[in-house]
């Protein structure tokens, strides 16, 4: 009897995308299990819209009736299923990770509650795409197993069509006396 | 293109959603014997000009079913409930 | 050279080289095209569309209606651009448009000499006969005759983006209004974009001689910019046309990007609490015999070109502008440039004519006491007054009012998140402009309070001036693109074409691709005049973006070839790569079609494919399934009412082929229905299928029936399948080392068994779509690679073969199975696939009302037939129409039915078909025709059951 072989990656994402941003995508793969309970059980465990991570336990509550978890089940009355492999969780790296990021996503992620929240689902270039970050520069994106080669395919063709002094994609520089940014 | 109110995650844009129809108050499933009602509330719904409950689905989202009414001419729209 | 010694926002320690019809000129950074033209004294520049009459630059925006020519870089050439709106670069080559053989010698003029003959809506009463005419001739001569630039067919090697921005405050134009607008914003702490379609900001500022707030206008505008500069939370966006109003505060606009950039243009969509429209006014021409004249010019454009390009467009001009102050400031301009002022019309003047071929010689005009007067001139300011550039506001739908006190379309009061400000409602003076922009910004922050309501007072409209020309009668231009002059508006108002949709439609009054920027307000005063109305009554057409023409390309984006939209691979893609399969794409999916092996056409691939399954053993991909995994204590129930058929005794390890209905009783997918414990279960749909059933059953979840204890979870992509097929495919599966009994009786026919295959976790469920013994082997995605190996090497004891979805359809049409798109049509009921029996009469389902409608369920109704060519050889032409007749003379039978798949059997060894036939099922036996008009083959056939390969269903148990 053999062991269980090795996952096998869903896209040739490694490194460094092309373009002068200097950010890297690599895939990692990420165990998930779906678990599924009325939004008022689920309350107790993580409210809707947030993220927790401690150490190997990571849970995600973007639905209602669902929180994504990896690592260590905690005891309660869910339903549970495995979607690990049907997900593929793409590392988005560089200084300027998730305003590049900002650009495409249909949802703006530097609004307060977001930028609070750090963890998002929205629509990036036709995907839907599950984002989550602990600072900006290094944000986790899951997206469909089927379309992850797509996916990274389609954040190439985006990072080659930036320029490296170009101001939008910067943070301007701030006048002391300004005042404070809002939203 | 609309930005359409979710409940659970705040103002989303449209493309996000996909439109579920008119809110259509069908009968219930066991009411099943008399394609006369079941045709007249699936066929005849209602096209106002002016406000009308619709059901969007936010796929690109949370994924849940959601309740709007939106204003066919002007496309203001005003939060329904949750479904 | 026209060039002024001094002055302008021009970079005079730079030259820059470019070609006009191949002739070399000169200009320097900061010139537009236009202004570089008029420095190196070129005005003829263009033929009009109808007339091929010549024209010079008339303004110096985007409201430009004639000077339209064919720009080449190095990316191709662009057709129709504006010599207004193109920064000048090094290297351009410019050709005029519409002109043969040149522009100088246009043989198309001579239609104008036609004029009254093709006036508007000529083409209405001509060209009608011979009918067969049209096509070949007719349409030809007048594509050839008419027309703008040629659209370059090479592909486009730049490249586009397209991005997302929001703000609180979006302020368009970077005028007085605009600056005011958007530094008062900022410094209130809202989050600003400022929108300036032209390469620098300042808008009006940048040729105005106004003093504001002690400094001159240019000063006053550096200082605001500067002031922007240093804040954060500021976004400046030059070079950036802002096109259109959308929904809920949404502006799109498209960014031209600097020479140098990686992309040529972006495409922003923004999203704005606030959008302050600062777009100016544009100013309105005069209407008069002959006033379209290379060397006729707007007067603000006059001004603009001396003061802010240092271009003298003239030696000897005539002014010719209603407004008193404006009149002065173009005089003073003038004087400035050094160019002579021939005449400054009075109050009351009536312009009688035009003199010139190729250029502005002279004016004759009446003066106020009557006496006729011949001024010779090269230039011709003229101005009737401004018009808002409000079109942004209008596109929404709120409509405009002409208002008699400033002889313009304004627009209204609203609350809506647009605001015109500044010129866009009609104030035109920089001072008020500036004090209009703090107010409207102040307004707006109150409103999304983060600031206290100041309740400054907004400047009024100006209104027009009081004094106007008059004209006398001749050929007078009112759309200068479309060539629509006073008379075209005459003949649409005599033949009743009266309403203003119908006078434009009539005549293309505002119809080109300048949408009537110059035209419309004096079309309107037209119309009113002609007909006896009041301005106000006329109304006006609907406004559409784009404001102006923007690129396809930027529309695009990133969005091109195989970018255009997401493709999905399945887990195996990398693994069939490896075995030479051919892709193709097949929805979304990106799946595997055949494998052929060296030499091999498609159709013997296909053959040698269908024939290894058939008899040995062959592995098909079947991941692009949708799978949804049901768990609950009303798992069951929910499934239930969703699906028509009975299976309410299902136990663990077993699962049934179910068939589900749309709530209008016509079937919507069909799939499989595994029972993996007493509350859970998982669900397949069909790949097409797959994303609608999932929202389909959420829906039912989440809205129909909330009250039911059950858990949805999408698995679709989480399980790749490979099904295994043929007379072999048990023994492989026991070759895969199951650590569960395999054996025919252990494990039959519609049954599901999770555990390991050496090792490897999996689920196996026992379904065939092939119709052979077959085995669908599930593992999660990441193990596909390895179980396609272990297939491949432990399989080809038994010659396994890989086949695609080429042999995936031979197969399950030898068998009559449904496919979805063919068979499965979307009006189709159960009865009608020959599954009436399987539709349940005692349980409520989804659709059983309205399948009980009596056209439902009548006889008679088109059902699912096989056919077979009746000599037994001839093939069946694809979606061929089934007749009970042959095509009479005209070519023409009644349809009875038509084909939904064709091929030719392997198996069986002859041309087989499926299709919808009327009362198909008492019709077996039957012999009717195949008609294809679009083969041009009518082949007779024999209705037959749609089961033409193991009927009794025997070979599924191995």
């Amino acid at each position: 009897m053999a062991d269980a072989p090795e996952i096998t990656r869903a896209s040739d994402a490694e490194g460094f995308l092309p373009g002068p941003l200097g950010l890297r995508l690599d895939e990692e793969f990420l165990p998930l299990t779906a678990l599924n309970a009325k939004p008022e059980v689920l309350d107790s465990l993580l409210p809707f819209g947030r993220m927790h991570q401690d150490g190997a336990t990571f849970l995600l509550r973007l639905w209602p009736g669902t929180i994504w978890s990896s690592g260590p089940l905690s005891a309660g009355s869910y339903r549970a299923a495995d979607i690990g492999h049907g997900l593929t969780r793409f590392r988005l790296r560089g200084v300027e990770a998730l305003h590049f990021l900002d650009h495409y996503t249909c949802a703006t992620l530097f609004a307060p509650h977001i930028r609070q929240a750090r963890c998002i689902r929205t629509r990036l270039g036709g995907h839907d795409a599950t984002l989550w970050w602990h600072n900006t520069r290094d944000v986790h994106a899951v997206v469909y197993r089927s379309a992850a080669q797509s996916f990274a395919d389609h954040l190439r063709a985006l990072a080659l069509r930036h320029d490296p002094a170009d101001p939008s994609t910067y943070p301007r520089p701030v006048n002391p006396g300004a005042p404070d940014r809002r939203g | 293109m609309l930005l359409i109110p979710c409940p659970h995650c705040g103002l989303r844009e449209e493309s996000e959603f996909t439109y579920g129809g008119p809110c259509r108050d069908l009968p219930a499933l066991d009411g099943q014997s008399d394609a006369g009602t079941w045709s007249q509330a699936f066929h005849m719904g209602k096209n106002p000009r002016g406000p009308l409950r619709e059901l969007w689905y936010h796929s690109s989202g949370c994924e849940a079913w959601i309740e709007v009414t939106r204003d066919t001419a002007s496309h203001e729209i005003i939060p329904g409930g949750q479904t | 050279m026209r060039r002024l010694p001094a002055g302008g926002l021009i970079d005079r320690s730079q030259t820059l080289h470019f070609t006009f019809d191949g002739e070399m000129m000169t200009g320097h950074p900061g010139d537009t095209l236009a202004s570089a033209l008029l420095a190196g004294g070129r005005h003829l520049v263009a033929r009009s569309l109808k007339y091929h009459r010549p024209r010079g630059i008339m303004s110096a925006g985007l409201e430009e209606p004639s000077a339209m020519v064919t720009v080449r870089d190095e990316t191709g050439s662009t057709p129709n651009l504006k010599v207004t709106e193109v920064p000048l670069r090094e290297g351009l080559q410019v050709s005029s448009q519409n002109a043969l053989p040149s522009l100088e010698k246009d043989r198309a003029a001579a239609l104008g000499l036609m004029g009254k003959t093709i006036s508007a809506g000529f083409y209405y009463k001509t060209f009608m006969w011979p009918q067969g005419a049209w096509h070949q001739r007719f349409a030809r001569l007048i594509r050839q005759a008419a027309g703008h630039g040629k659209v370059d067919p090479s592909p486009d090697p730049a490249l586009y983006d397209k991005r997302r921005k929001s703000c609180d405050v979006l302020v368009i134009g970077s005028g007085p209004a605009g600056l005011s607008a958007a530094v008062t914003a900022a410094q209130s702490g809202a989050t600003v974009i400022l929108m300036e379609q032209d390469h620098v900001l300042g808008g009006s500022l940048l040729s105005s001689d106004a003093t504001l707030q002690g400094l001159s206008a240019q000063d006053w505008a550096e200082d605001a910019e500067e002031a922007l500069r240093v804040l954060s939370n500021v976004t400046v966006m030059p070079r950036t046309l802002a096109f259109g109003q959308y929904d809920h505060g949404l502006v799109q606009a498209v960014e031209t990007l600097p020479e140098g950039s990686s992309c040529q243009a972006v495409f922003w969509k923004i999203r704005a609490k606030r959008i302050l429209l600062a777009a100016g006014a544009i100013e309105r021409p005069l209407v008069f015999p002959g006033n379209d004249r290379p060397g006729i010019m707007l007067a603000g454009a006059v001004r603009s070109y001396i003061r802010r390009f240092a271009v003298a467009p003239g030696r000897s001009a005539v002014v010719a502008v209603a407004d008193p102050q404006e009149r002065a400031d173009t005089v003073a301009a003038l004087r400035e440039a050094g160019i002579s002022i021939a005449a400054d019309l009075p109050a009351g003047a009536r312009l009688l004519a035009t003199q010139g071929k190729r250029h502005l010689t002279g004016l004759a005009w009446r003066d106020a006491q009557g006496r006729k007067q011949r001024t010779p001139c090269d230039l011709l300011a003229m101005s009737a007054g401004w018009m808002p550039t409000a079109h942004l506001f209008a596109q929404m739908g709120e409509r405009l009012s002409f208002s008699d006190q400033t002889q313009s379309l304004l627009p209204p009061e609203t609350d809506g998140p647009l605001r015109p400000i500044g010129g866009a409602r009609a104030v035109l003076d920089s001072a008020d402009c500036i004090a209009d922009g703090k107010a409207a910004a102040h307004q707006a922050m109150a409103e999304l309070e983060m600031h206290k309501h100041l309740n400054l007072s907004r400047p009024s409209p100006a209104p027009a001036s009081a004094e106007v020309f008059a004209a006398g009668k001749g050929k007078a231009f009112v759309d200068f693109q479309n060539d629509v002059t006073r008379d075209d508006v005459a003949l649409a108002q005599r033949e009743g074409y009266r309403d203003v949709e119908l006078t434009k439609r009539y005549t293309t009054l505002g119809m080109g691709s300048d949408q009537g920027k110059t035209s419309w307000t004096n079309g309107v005063l037209e119309i009113a005049a002609l007909s006896g109305r009041e301005a106000a009554e006329i109304g006006h057409t609907t406004y559409r973006p784009p404001y102006s023409p923007v690129s396809l390309g930027a529309l695009v984006g990133a969005g091109t070839g195989m970018q255009m939209t997401p493709i999905l691979r399945t887990p195996f893609h990398s693994g069939f790569e490896k075995l030479g399969c051919v892709f193709q794409t097949s929805g979304d999916w990106l799946y595997s079609r055949y494998f052929p092996q060296p030499g091999e056409t498609m159709a013997q691939a296909i053959e040698r494919e269908a024939r290894a399954v058939r008899s040995s053993l062959g592995c098909v991909d079947m991941s692009t399934l949708g799978k949804i995994d049901v768990q609950g204590s009303d798992a069951l129930e929910f499934l239930s009412r969703l699906y028509c058929n009975n299976f309410a005794a299902i136990k663990p390890g077993r699962l049934r082929y179910a068939l589900m209905l749309r709530e209008d009783g016509y079937v919507f997918d069909d799939g499989t229905i595994a029972c993996l414990g007493a509350e859970h279960f998982l669900v397949t749909a069909t790949t097409a299928n797959a994303g609608s059933v999932w929202r389909h059953m959420q829906k039912c979840a989440q809205v129909e029936w909330p009250e039911l204890d059950v858990s949805l979870t999408d698995v679709s992509d989480h399980w790749a399948s490979l099904a295994i097929a043929g007379p072999n495919a048990r023994k492989l599966l026991e070759a895969l080392g199951p650590d569960f009994e395999a054996s025919r009786q252990a494990f039959p026919f519609a049954a599901v068994r999770e555990g390991q295959l050496d090792g490897l976790p999996a689920r196996v469920f026992s379904v065939s779509f092939s119709g052979e013994l077959s085995y669908e082997i599930n593992v999660p995605a990441g193990f596909a690679e390895a179980l396609l190996a272990r297939v491949m090497e432990r399989g080809a004891e038994w010659n396994i073969t890989p086949y695609g979805l080429e042999t995936l359809d031979v197969l399950r049409i030898e068998k009559g199975h449904l496919s979805v798109g063919t068979e499965i049509d979307g009006r189709r009921t159960p009865g009608d696939l020959g599954m009436g029996g399987m539709v349940s009469k005692k349980k409520d389902f989804l659709g059983r009302a309205l399948l009980q409608r009596p056209g439902l369920q009548a006889e008679g109704r088109e059902q699912l037939v096989g056919l077979v060519p009746e000599d037994g050889s001839t093939i069946i032409p694809y979606a061929a129409h089934l007749s009970d007749s042959e095509l009479d003379a005209k070519g023409c039978a009644a349809t009875i039915g038509h084909l939904t798949a064709a091929i030719e059997s392997p198996s069986l060894g002859h041309p087989i078909a499926l299709g919808f036939l009327r009362d198909g099922r008492n019709r077996i036996g039957d012999v009717l025709w195949a008609h294809s008009p679009v083969a041009g083959a009518s082949v007779r056939v024999r209705v037959t059951a749609p089961c033409f390969y193991d009927p009794e269903g025997e070979r599924l148990h191995g």
